[in-house]
């Protein structure tokens, strides 16, 4: 091979695509986004609006994990508190500051970012393990706030969250248009997430999640880029547990307890750590396990624990993390 | 005072009770090629390390090109100029060979937090990468994934990287350990090549290499500087011969 025929040759990623398809997706993905895409339009007509639009605020807290833990390979137990938190403000914001669908999503989303701007600071210096424990602490310390605070309404929650209207014109309390936003919400935040692993800063990402070391070495700040990741991530996880109280109309402790991390851990691991379409694979078997399994009572905890060990033991790179090696193309 | 870029001044690293690292002076000179030798276990990796910011100094001073550069982060040592590369191959397996080399480009030109950009917009370092590659004899794996390179090309690959960064001093850790004669050849006459306009310092076990590449070499054991100066006057000097033969009969 000659040089001139190297330069020709762009590998941009191990398994790479030489042609740029719309939306800045590789073919393989772009493939997968239109079946995603598809299915949002299909799915309605088949399974409940409500449950769909879960399974979607799912999706996009696991897209936040996912580019924390996938693509920069940092560990948190404490993603609860930015979904959790993001769900209580705007809840609490629609329901008793009067404000409208945009600026509670946007309360929500400012204050997982916010919220992830103190965890990061805290715990960006730690690797690995001690990085973990020290976001499970801290989550835990937001959940007893929580617990504490009469804002959240304690056991109850905060209820009656209004649906409002985007931009004032569409209502929301109608479920098929709701359906239909949240449904494009997810569509873009696919896109985006996409768009920002693929980009100069995600490549910066996945050096550092390969090798922190030598990515520091030759001179880059590890840990500002760490705290950028960890910002995204929670803002995106806040936004995420916003959407989730308003189409719930409710937001409770639930959401900011363990459960909630557990959930986004879960998810991401099923479907496939840094891969762009594992959270919605993950999230569609995690919560449909929970979904059918509820009539079953108890035996969803244990039913979740069996599908777990089975993930890891047999998949160990989760669903699309399999196909991906497998294929030979990332996903 | 001569013109020294890097300049250390009783630096010490202590491991517990052991000190890897013994107030140990090093002058370098403006543009000159320097080996650092000794026995294995002398120091000298751990003395990188403290130079590039790797570990902590226990004390002593370093100064890069006048200024102090003590306690500064790596990130930040690296930016101003002294990058390294690893005795034990430091890469980005998961990447191919050429994006390792254009990852090290990337840096240089900034943009590096760019979200909304694509990737793609990093192609145009594709040419200078590949120039690069050519140098290290590793064109012809461009595509590979870095994980898959056998140990010698691992190493290689590794001062093309740092070589990307266009350091004004450049430390390399036995970059000849581990390749076949002809990659020796090939590494050696590189590092002449680079060394125009730069300085380097360098730990190499090979004497030979030493002899015809190094201005001025400075000899470590147990953690101290026992001689230093022009090849010649060292080799001769009974310190080392000992600590080069106690070594090997150890
Ligand atoms: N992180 C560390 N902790 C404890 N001891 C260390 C550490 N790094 C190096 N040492 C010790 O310091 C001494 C010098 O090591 P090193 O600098 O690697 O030597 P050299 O590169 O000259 O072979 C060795 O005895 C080694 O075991
Ligand atoms: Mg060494």
């Amino acid at each position: 091979m000659t040089l001139a025929d190297m330069k020709q040759m762009t590998p941009s990623h191990p398994m790479a695509e030489t042609a740029l398809h719309p939306l800045g997706f590789s073919r393989a993905r772009f493939i997968l986004f239109v079946v995603t895409a598809l299915a949002v339009v299909i799915a309605p007509f088949v399974l409940y609006p409500i449950f769909l639009m879960k399974i979607y605020c799912f999706i996009i807290f696991a897209v936040a994990y996912n580019l924390l833990l996938g693509y920069t390979g940092l560990m948190s137990f404490g993603h609860a508190a930015f979904w959790g938190m993001g769900a209580y403000l705007t809840a609490y914001s629609a329901a008793n500051w009067g404000f409208g669908f945009e600026a509670a999503l946007l309360t929500g989303t400012v204050t997982g970012a916010a919220l992830g701007l103190i965890f990061g600071l805290v715990a960006i210096r730690r690797t690995g393990l001690y990085f973990a424990m020290i976001t499970l602490a801290l989550a835990q310390m937001v959940y007893f706030i929580c617990l504490q605070s009469p804002f959240t309404g304690g056991e109850d929650g905060v209820q009656g969250v209004p649906r409002g209207s985007l931009l004032g014109l569409v209502d929301l309390n109608n479920d098929w248009n709701l359906y239909w936003l949240v449904g494009t919400i997810l569509l873009g935040t696919i896109i985006l997430s996409n768009r920002v692993v693929h980009s100069p800063f995600g490549q910066v990402l996945r050096a550092i999640r390969n090798n922190p070391a030598r990515a520091k070495s030759l001179g880059y700040n590890v840990d500002r880029y760490k705290l950028c990741a960890f910002v995204m991530s929670a803002a995106l996880a806040g936004f995420a547990g916003g959407l989730k109280a308003i189409i719930f109309q409710i937001a409770t402790l639930t959401d900011v307890s363990t459960v909630a991390s557990t959930e986004a851990v879960l998810i991401t691991l099923v479907g496939g750590i840094g891969t762009i379409f594992g959270p919605a694979v993950g999230s569609i078997i995690v919560l449909s396990l929970e979904h059918y399994l509820a009539p079953f009572g108890p035996w969803v905890m244990f039913t979740q624990g069996v599908v777990f060990v089975f993930f890891v033991l047999v998949f160990r790179k989760g669903l699309l993390g399999e196909f991906q090696s497998y294929f030979k193309t990332s996903l | 005072m001569a013109d020294y870029v890097l300049q250390a001044k009783g630096i010490t690293k202590s491991f517990g009770a052991f000190k890897a690292v013994d107030t140990v002076d090093l002058d370098i000179e403006k543009g000159e090629i320097h080996a650092m030798i000794g026995p294995n276990g002398a120091g000298k990796t751990t003395c990188f390390n403290l130079l590039t910011g790797d570990l902590p100094l226990t004390s002593g001073t370093i100064h890069l090109e006048g200024r102090n550069i003590s306690g500064m982060s790596m990130d930040r040592i690296a930016r101003r100029g002294l990058v390294r590369s690893y005795q034990i191959s430091s890469i980005f397996p998961d990447f191919t060979v050429l994006n390792n080399v254009r990852f090290a480009l990337q840096r240089k030109r900034g943009q590096s937090l760019d979200f909304w950009r694509s990737e793609r917009t990093l192609d145009d370092l594709n040419a200078r990468a590949l120039e690069l590659l050519e140098d290290l004899g590793l064109a012809d794996v461009a595509g590979e994934r870095a994980a898959e390179l056998s140990y010698g090309k691992k190493r290689a690959l590794e001062i093309a990287t740092t070589l990307a960064l266009d350091p004004s001093v450049l430390l390399l850790d036995e970059p000849t350990s581990g390749m076949g004669r002809e990659d020796i050849g090939r590494v050696v006459d590189l590092i002449r090549k680079v060394a125009k306009g730069r300085t380097v310092l360098m730990v190499e076990h090979n004497l030979s290499v030493v002899e015809g590449l190094c201005d001025r070499i400075t000899v470590l054991a147990r953690g101290q500087v026992i001689a230093r100066g022009r090849y010649a006057e060292v080799a001769k000097d009974p310190l080392v011969v000992e600590a080069y033969l106690g070594a090997a009969h150890a």
